[in-house]
C-alpha cells in the first residue's frame, strides 16, 4: 500500500476521528503524541497524519498535499473546494443555526439586519435563497459577543449543545442545516490510489454501520 | 481603488523566465511532435472571440469568462477553451475540407479564477481535435494519443479516468427522470455524500435507488462496464456501454490498458460532451493534467454536422508532474576585449561563421582585465557548451570552418 497522507482537523472533531480510525483497524500513535505534533508518520499503518486548522483541511486536500481529509460539512461548504466528498462519518454532529438575544429590550432599528458569522459564504447563500436582505459581517471567533455589544443583530454559528449560547443570553432562532464530519479526497489521489482509498472507505463504512 | 505597483501584473497571469520557457518549449515540442506523427496539423485561432459565438457554447464557464467590449459595443471574450474556436473554424473556413480532419494546437486559454489570487487565469494548453468520425476507433485514437503524448513528454505513471456521458444521461433518465439535473450537479461537485442523501429521499422504487447508490462504486477495470450493463434496460445506455467496450478493445491494441480506470461519475465542467469522456491524473498534481471526450453536437451549432472527439493537456500541470530534466548545453559564449578593435572584428567573423553552421553563439565584450573573471563566472551557467576567450574562439573558428569544409566535400 502506498503511503496515504490524511489531514485531520485540530480541535473538537479530532479525537472522534482518531477513535473512529482505530475502530476501523488502523493503528495510530498515542493521543498525546497527536496533540503535540503537526505531522505524524505512522509506519505501521502506512499513513501520515497532518494536523491542520479545520478550515485548512479542504485546502490541503484540494491541492493534493493530503490525499484524504476529515472535516465538518460547515467548513466544507464555506471553503467550497474542488474535492471528493466520499463519506458522512457521522461524527462531530451539530447544527448550523441563526441565534439572537433572548429577550431584546428594544428591537433593532436597522432596516437591513446585520449578521455576524465565521461562515460568511454559507450565510450569504442561505439568506439569498430566503430572499432576505442582510448585511454579513465576517468574524473569526467569539461570534457570540457581536449581538451582545450591538455589532450585529444575529449570528450564524455552529450549535452543538446550545450551552455557549445560553451562557451568553442568546437563543437559537432558526436551524439552517444539520452538520456532521465528512471524509474528503483529492481528485488525483482518488484515481491514483483508488484501491487504498476504497479500502479505507469500506472499513469506515463498517464502523459507521455498527 | 489602489493603483497597481509599477511592476504589478493582473491576478492570475505570469511571466516566464528564459529557463522556464526553455523547458516549457521542450515539453510542448515533445508533445506536438508526437501529435504530428499521428497526422495532426497545427492550427492557430485568435485569443479574442465574440461572446455570442464562443461564450455561449461553454455554458458552465459563464462567470469565469473574461469579457471585453469592442468599438461597436459588441461583447468579446478571451477564449476559455480551444475546442469551441476550432469547431467554429471547421464549420466556416474549413467547411469544404474533407473529413476526418485532424487538428492540433498549442495555445493560451483564459479563465477567471474565483478564489485564490495565485491561481492561474491564463493557461497553456496543447491538444488535438479529431473531427468527422463517430466510430470507436476515433475515440480510441484520441485516448491513445493522449497517453502517447504524455509518455513522450516524459511522464511515466498516470491514470486515465474514463466515463460515458451518454450512458450516464440515459441511466439517470431511466432511474430518476425528473431529477437528472440535480443528480448531475451532485456528481459535478463530486459530492457522493449528498448523492446518497438525495437518492434516499427520491420518490422512486428501491431497485432504482440501489442502482443509483451503486453508480459511484462502479469504478475500476472494464469489468464494471459489464456490471453497469446489468443495471440498465434502455437501449441508449446499453449502446453507449457497448460502444465503450469497443473503444476499450481497440485501446488494448495500443497497449495502454494499464493506465485506464473506468469511472462513470466522470463529468467534466463543459456540457458539450455527448459520449466518452476522460481525465488524466498524475502524482503529485492535485488537478487533472489532461481532459477530453466526444462532442458530436458542438460543431453543428456552427452549422456543420460533424461528430468529433479531442483532448487538451494543461501544460503547467504536466510540467509540475514531470521530473525537471537538465536540458543539454547548446550555446557557445565568446568573451572579447571590447577595447581592442581587432578582437571585435574577429569575434563578429568567428561568431557568424559558427552560427552559419547551426550553432548558437553569444558574445560579450568586457575590458581586458575583466575577461578572465567573466569567463569563470559565465562557466557556471549550464546552458553554455563552452565559454571561450580570444585565443580559444579564434581556434574554434578554424576548427569549425574545417568541419564545414569537410561537410561540403562530402556533399560534393
Amino acid at each position: 500500500m502506498e503511503k496515504l497522507i490524511v489531514a485531520l482537523p485540530k480541535g473538537r472533531i479530532m479525537d472522534e476521528a482518531i477513535e473512529m480510525l482505530r475502530q476501523a483497524g488502523f493503528t495510530l500513535p498515542q493521543n498525546d503524541d497527536l496533540s503535540r505534533k503537526l505531522i505524524i508518520e505512522d509506519e505501521y499503518s502506512q499513513m501520515t497524519f497532518i494536523l491542520a486548522k479545520p478550515s485548512d483541511v479542504p485546502i490541503y486536500v484540494e491541492y493534493g498535499a493530503a490525499d484524504l481529509g476529515v472535516v465538518g460539512k460547515d467548513v466544507l461548504l464555506e471553503e467550497n473546494r474542488d474535492v471528493y466528498e466520499l463519506l458522512d462519518l457521522q461524527i462531530g454532529a451539530c447544527r448550523l443555526s441563526i441565534a439572537g438575544i433572548a429577550d431584546a429590550e428594544k428591537p433593532s432599528t436597522r432596516i437591513v439586519p446585520r449578521i455576524a458569522t465565521k461562515f460568511s459564504r454559507v450565510a450569504s447563500e442561505y439568506f439569498r435563497r430566503q430572499g432576505k436582505q442582510v448585511e454579513i459581517i465576517k468574524l473569526n471567533g467569539s461570534i457570540e459577543i457581536a449581538p451582545l455589544i450591538g455589532l450585529a443583530d444575529c449570528i450564524v454559528d455552529i450549535v452543538s449543545t446550545g450551552r455557549t449560547l445560553k451562557e451568553n443570553g442568546l437563543v437559537e432562532l432558526e436551524q439552517i442545516m444539520p452538520i456532521t464530519s465528512r471524509l474528503i479526497a483529492n481528485r488525483m489521489s482518488y484515481r491514483m490510489k483508488h484501491a487504498d482509498i476504497t479500502n479505507i472507505v469500506d472499513k469506515l463504512e463498517n464502523v459507521i454501520k455498527n | 481603488m489602489v493603483k497597481p505597483l509599477v511592476f504589478e501584473k493582473p491576478l492570475g497571469v505570469k511571466d516566464y523566465l528564459p529557463n522556464e520557457v526553455r523547458w516549457k518549449k521542450e515539453v510542448e515540442h515533445r508533445i506536438s511532435s508526437c501529435m504530428e506523427r499521428w497526422g495532426y496539423q497545427e492550427i492557430i485561432t485568435p485569443a479574442l472571440e465574440y461572446y455570442d459565438t464562443i461564450g455561449g457554447s461553454s455554458n458552465i464557464l459563464q462567470h469565469r469568462l473574461y469579457k471585453l467590449i469592442d468599438r461597436d459595443g459588441k461583447t468579446l471574450v478571451l477564449r476559455p477553451d480551444m475546442t469551441t474556436p476550432i469547431a467554429r473554424v471547421v464549420a466556416s473556413l474549413l467547411k469544404d475540407a474533407p473529413l476526418p480532419l485532424r487538428l492540433c494546437y498549442n495555445a493560451s486559454i483564459y479563465r477567471m479564477q474565483e478564489q485564490e489570487a495565485g491561481k492561474d487565469a491564463e493557461f497553456f494548453q496543447s491538444g488535438i481535435e479529431l473531427i468527422g468520425s463517430d466510430q470507436p476507433y476515433a475515440d480510441a485514437e484520441v485516448v491513445a494519443l493522449a497517453a502517447e503524448s504524455l509518455l513522450a513528454a516524459g511522464l511515466s505513471d498516470f491514470k486515465i479516468a474514463i466515463g460515458e456521458t451518454a450512458f450516464l444521461e440515459s441511466f439517470l433518465e431511466e432511474k430518476a427522470g425528473a431529477y437528472t439535473d440535480e443528480l448531475k450537479q451532485l456528481l459535478i461537485r463530486q459530492d457522493y455524500v449528498g448523492w446518497k442523501e438525495f437518492v434516499q429521499t427520491l420518490p422512486i422504487n428501491d431497485d432504482n435507488k440501489d442502482c443509483l447508490l451503486t453508480l459511484p462504486k462502479l469504478q475500476g477495470n472494464r469489468d464494471v462496464i459489464r456490471r453497469a450493463k446489468t443495471m440498465v434496460s434502455n437501449d441508449t445506455a446499453i449502446d453507449a456501454l457497448s460502444y465503450l467496450e469497443k473503444v476499450l478493445d481497440i485501446l488494448e491494441q495500443y497497449d495502454i490498458s494499464k493506465y485506464i480506470h473506468i469511472d462513470f461519475t466522470t463529468l467534466r465542467g463543459h456540457n458539450y460532451y455527448t459520449g466518452m469522456i476522460f481525465e488524466v491524473y498524475a502524482t503529485p498534481v492535485g488537478f487533472p493534467i489532461c481532459g477530453g471526450g466526444r462532442y458530436n453536437d458542438l460543431i453543428s451549432e456552427f452549422g456543420r454536422n460533424a461528430p468529433a472527439v479531442g483532448f487538451g493537456i494543461w501544460i503547467e500541470r504536466l510540467i509540475e508532474a514531470l521530473q525537471t530534466e537538465q536540458l543539454t548545453a547548446d550555446t557557445y559564449l565568446f568573451v572579447f576585449d571590447d577595447q581592442d578593435p581587432e578582437q571585435l572584428k574577429s569575434v563578429i567573423q568567428c561568431a557568424s561563421s559558427c552560427r552559419k553552421s547551426g550553432n548558437k553563439v553569444e558574445v560579450i565584450g568586457v575590458t581586458a582585465e575583466q575577461v578572465q573573471t567573466c569567463i569563470e563566472q559565465r562557466k557556471q551557467d549550464k546552458r553554455y557548451i563552452a565559454v571561450l576567450g580570444f585565443e580559444e574562439w579564434s581556434k574554434q573558428e578554424s576548427y569549425i570552418s574545417e568541419m564545414i569544409k569537410n561537410l561540403e566535400e562530402v556533399s560534393e
